[in-house]
C-alpha cells in the first residue's frame, strides 16, 4: 500500500470510529495512573514485617588467654536471647517514615572464671531506627534520624564509612546498632548522586555493646576498648554508577580525627565475574585498603576471595598489648593489620538449606576464624538457624585469646 | 456504519503488512513494559521435578533495564529486595545491615532471570531479521531472530513469535552465545492498561520452561499494572533501603 493511500484510509476510519488519528497511536510515554484514594494511597505505600528471632548461644572462653586471664571479660558460656522486631514504614507522597523499634531479653551464664556460677537476665525495649524523609524537590531528599547506614561492597568491614565500619555480615542475625544522622541525598540523574551526611549523636553505638550483643555474639572486650567516645562527623559522598560499575568518594571531616577521604568502586567484568576495592586515608595515619573479587558459578553458588590492609594495625606479639598501648580504638572491627578472606556462598544447597562459609586469617599472627552460617528455610514463615565459630591461634593471638569456640542456633518465625 | 467496520478491519491487516519491523517490535514492546516506568505485582511460581519450589510474590517497579524489587510473600522472604541499575546489582534481605552486590548470573528463581521482570526493550536492544511466518496455537505470526546489540540486554538471541493480529508477543525461544536454546516462553494477555486514552492489551504471564528438562517450568504472573513516570531516585543506592 503506498503512503497517500494509507494516510486517505486512516482519516477515513478516524472519521468513521470517530476516534483516535496516527498520531493518537499509543506510545511508550504512557499517561499517568487514574486517581486513587487517599486510603489507597496510603494502603499502597505501607509496609510492616514482624520478625520474631530466639535463639540460644553456647561458647567457650580460650584458655590460656593473653587478653581474658580468669575470664576478666566476664564472657558468658549460655546465653538465651528473645528479639522481637517491628518494621514499619509509610512512604506517602513526599513523606517517608520508618521505624524499626526492637525488644530484647537476654539471660546468661557463666561458667568460666570470677563469674562462675553466676546467673543474670536483662530486658531492653528500643528503637534501633527510626527516620522521616521528605522529598523537597524530584531530586532532593533530606532526612533526620536514627538508620544503619551502611554501604560498600566489601565482606570483612567497610572501611571507607567513617561513621561505623562494622557491617555485621558476621552474623547476620544480631543487627548493628543505629547511629543518628541528618542527611540530604540530591539525586541529578540515574549516574551520579551526592549526599551530605552528618552524624549527630551515636545512637545505640555503645549501648548496644555494653548491653551484651554485638557481631561476635558474647560479651566481648569492645567494652572495654579504651579511648570510646563519640566523634561528631561530617562526610560528602559522591556516587557515580555507570555501565556496570560504580564508584564512590567519601570526604570526611570529623572533630577529634580531621580529614579522612574514603573510596569505594566495583565493576562487573563480565555477568560472573566482579572487583571491587574499598579503603580511606586520613590524617592519623589510618590508611586502609580492601581489595575482593567475586565469581558466580552457572548454579549461582559464588566464591569472594578479600585482603584486607590497615596501617594503624596492632603489630605487637602479644594482642593484649595492643589494648594496654591503645594502639585500638573503639572503630577498628578487626585489630591487627593484615587479612585474607574467603567466602563460599550457595543457596538450596541441600532442599532449603542455605549455606555461607567463610574463613578470615590474620596474616601477622596467623590466627583463624572460621564461620558457617547455616539456614533452613523449614516453611513458608519460619526459618532455622546456625551460626558456628571456630577459632584457632596462640593465647596471645587475635583470634585465639578469646574463644575456642561459639554456637548459635535460633529460630525466627516472620508473619 | 458495518461496512466501514469491515474496511477497517481490511485495512488494519493491511496496515500491519506495512509496518516496519522496528514498528511491529515497538507495539509488542508496548503490551510488554514500559520505558518511562512500570509498576507491577509478580507472582513467580518454580516447579522443578513436579515440585512446587516455591511460590513468591514481588513488588517491581521497572524503567528499561532499571529494576527496582520488594518481595512480598511468602513471609520468610517479606523485605528482601533487588536493585538493578546501569548493569550493576544490589540483593538486601532483612539482617544484612547493607545491599551487597550480586553479579548479573544470580537468577530471581527457577527459570526466571531478573531481566524478565524488566521492562521490554526489543525494538532498541535487539537486531531483528524476519524468518518466515508461522502458526502458533492458531494464531498466525511474525517471527523474527533478535540478536543483542549489546551485552546490557539480559539474552544474546531470540526468536520472538509475533501475533499478526493482535501485535503481541506470544512465543519466545532464548539462545546462549554459542547458539544454544536453553529456555523458551510463552506469553498471555489478560491484563490491559489505558495509554494515552487508549486500552492496550498487557502481558499477564509468562510461562518459562527448561528445554533441557523440560519438565522445570517457571510461571509469572504479572497483576496490577501501573504505567508511571519513575524518576531516577526511585533506583537509587543510598534510598533503597527499608
Amino acid at each position: 500500500m503506498k503512503p497517500h493511500r494509507w494516510i486517505v484510509f486512516s482519516s477515513l476510519i478516524a472519521i468513521s470510529l470517530g476516534t483516535a488519528n496516527a498520531s493518537d497511536e499509543p506510545s511508550s510515554t504512557s499517561s499517568l495512573p487514574e486517581e486513587e484514594s487517599l486510603y489507597d494511597e496510603i494502603e499502597r505505600g505501607f509496609y510492616s514485617r514482624v520478625n520474631v528471632l530466639a535463639f540460644g548461644i553456647t561458647q567457650q572462653p580460650a584458655d590460656p588467654s593473653a587478653l581474658n586471664t580468669n575470664n576478666v571479660l566476664g564472657i558468658s558460656r549460655y546465653q538465651a536471647v528473645l528479639n522481637p522486631r517491628i518494621d514499619l514504614n509509610l512512604d506517602f507522597q513526599r513523606l517517608e517514615l520508618s521505624v524499626k523499634e526492637r525488644f530484647l531479653y537476654v539471660w546468661q551464664r557463666w561458667e568460666e572464671g570470677l563469674p562462675s556460677g553466676r546467673e543474670d537476665s536483662t530486658a531492653q525495649f528500643y528503637l534501633n531506627e527510626g527516620f522521616a524523609r521528605y522529598r523537597l524537590l524530584d531530586d532532593l531528599f533530606v532526612s533526620f534520624g536514627r538508620e544503619n547506614l551502611q554501604w560498600g561492597p566489601s565482606v570483612l568491614l567497610s572501611s571507607s564509612n567513617p561513621f561505623n565500619p562494622q557491617n555485621g555480615r558476621n552474623n547476620p542475625r544480631v543487627e548493628v546498632p543505629g547511629l543518628d544522622y541528618a542527611r540530604a541525598v540530591w539525586v541529578p540523574d540515574s549516574n551520579w548522586s551526592v549526599s551530605f551526611i552528618a552524624n549527630t549523636s551515636p545512637g545505640r553505638l555503645f549501648s548496644a555493646k555494653l548491653f551484651g550483643l554485638d557481631q561476635t555474639s558474647f560479651i566481648g572486650p569492645a567494652t572495654n576498648v579504651e579511648g570510646r567516645r563519640f566523634e561528631q562527623s561530617y562526610a560528602l559522598k559522591t556516587d557515580f554508577t555507570g555501565d556496570g560499575k560504580y564508584f564512590s568518594l567519601i570526604p570526611t571531616y570529623r572533630n577529634q580525627n580531621g580529614y579522612q577521604v574514603g573510596y569505594l568502586g566495583g565493576w562487573n567484568v563480565s555477568d560472573a565475574l566482579l572487583l571491587y576495592s574499598e579503603g580511606s586515608a586520613g590524617e592519623q595515619r589510618d590508611f586502609e585498603v580492601q581489595i575482593g573479587t567475586s565469581y558466580t558459578f552457572e548454579e549461582g553458588e559464588t566464591v569472594n576471595l578479600e585482603y584486607y590492609h590497615n596501617e594503624n594495625g596492632c603489630l605487637l606479639d602479644n594482642i593484649r598489648s595492643c589494648f594496654t598501648t591503645r594502639q585500638i580504638t573503639y572503630r577498628d572491627v578487626y585489630y591487627r593489620q593484615d587479612y585474607l578472606m574467603g567466602q563460599f556462598t550457595d543457596n538450596k544447597i541441600i532442599g532449603d538449606l542455605n549455606l555461607n562459609l567463610r574463613w578470615i586469617h590474620d596474616i601477622n599472627d596467623q590466627s583463624n576464624q572460621i564461620i558457617g552460617i547455616f539456614e533452613y528455610e523449614a516453611n513458608r514463615n519460619t526459618l532455622l538457624y546456625v551460626i558456628a565459630n571456630g577459632y584457632t591461634g596462640g593465647s596471645k593471638s587475635e583470634f585465639g585469646s578469646l574463644l575456642n569456640y561459639s554456637l548459635f542456633v535460633g529460630a525466627g518465625y516472620t508473619f | 456504519m458495518f461496512l466501514l467496520s469491515i474496511i477497517s478491519l481490511f485495512l488494519s491487516n493491511e496496515g500491519h503488512a506495512t509496518q516496519s519491523v522496528y514498528d511491529i517490535l515497538k507495539k509488542a514492546d508496548e503490551s510488554r513494559g514500559n520505558v518511562v516506568g512500570i509498576s507491577w505485582e509478580v507472582v513467580i511460581e518454580s516447579i522443578e521435578a513436579d515440585r512446587t519450589t516455591d511460590t513468591v510474590v514481588y513488588n517491581i517497579k521497572a524503567r528499561g533495564f532499571d529494576i527496582s524489587g520488594l518481595s512480598l510473600e511468602p513471609p520468610k522472604y517479606k523485605g528482601n529486595k533487588v536493585l538493578m541499575t546501569n548493569n550493576n546489582m544490589w540483593f538486601y534481605k532483612p539482617g544484612l545491615s547493607k545491599p551487597i552486590p550480586i553479579a548479573q548470573r544470580q537468577k530471581l528463581m527457577g527459570n526466571a532471570a531478573y531481566g524478565d521482570i524488566a521492562s521490554t526493550n526489543y525494538a532498541e536492544d535487539y537486531e531483528p531479521a524476519a524468518l518466515p511466518d508461522e502458526i502458533v496455537d492458531g494464531e498466525d505470526c511474525y517471527v523474527f531472530d533478535l540478536k543483542s546489540k549489546s551485552d546490557k540486554t539480559t539474552y544474546d538471541k531470540i526468536k520472538y513469535w509475533v501475533s499478526k493480529k493482535r501485535l503481541v508477543g506470544i512465543k519466545a525461544d532464548y539462545y546462549t552465545v554459542s547458539g544454544k536454546k536453553f529456555k523458551t516462553a510463552n506469553m498471555e494477555y489478560s491484563n490491559t492498561v489505558k495509554v494515552d486514552g487508549k486500552t492496550r492489551p498487557f502481558i499477564s504471564k509468562i510461562t518459562m520452561r527448561d528445554t533441557l528438562i523440560n519438565e522445570n517450568v517457571t510461571y509469572m504472573n504479572m497483576n496490577k499494572p501501573r504505567l508511571e513516570p519513575l524518576p531516577d531516585y526511585i533506583f537509587n543506592l543510598n534510598l533503597f533501603m527499608k
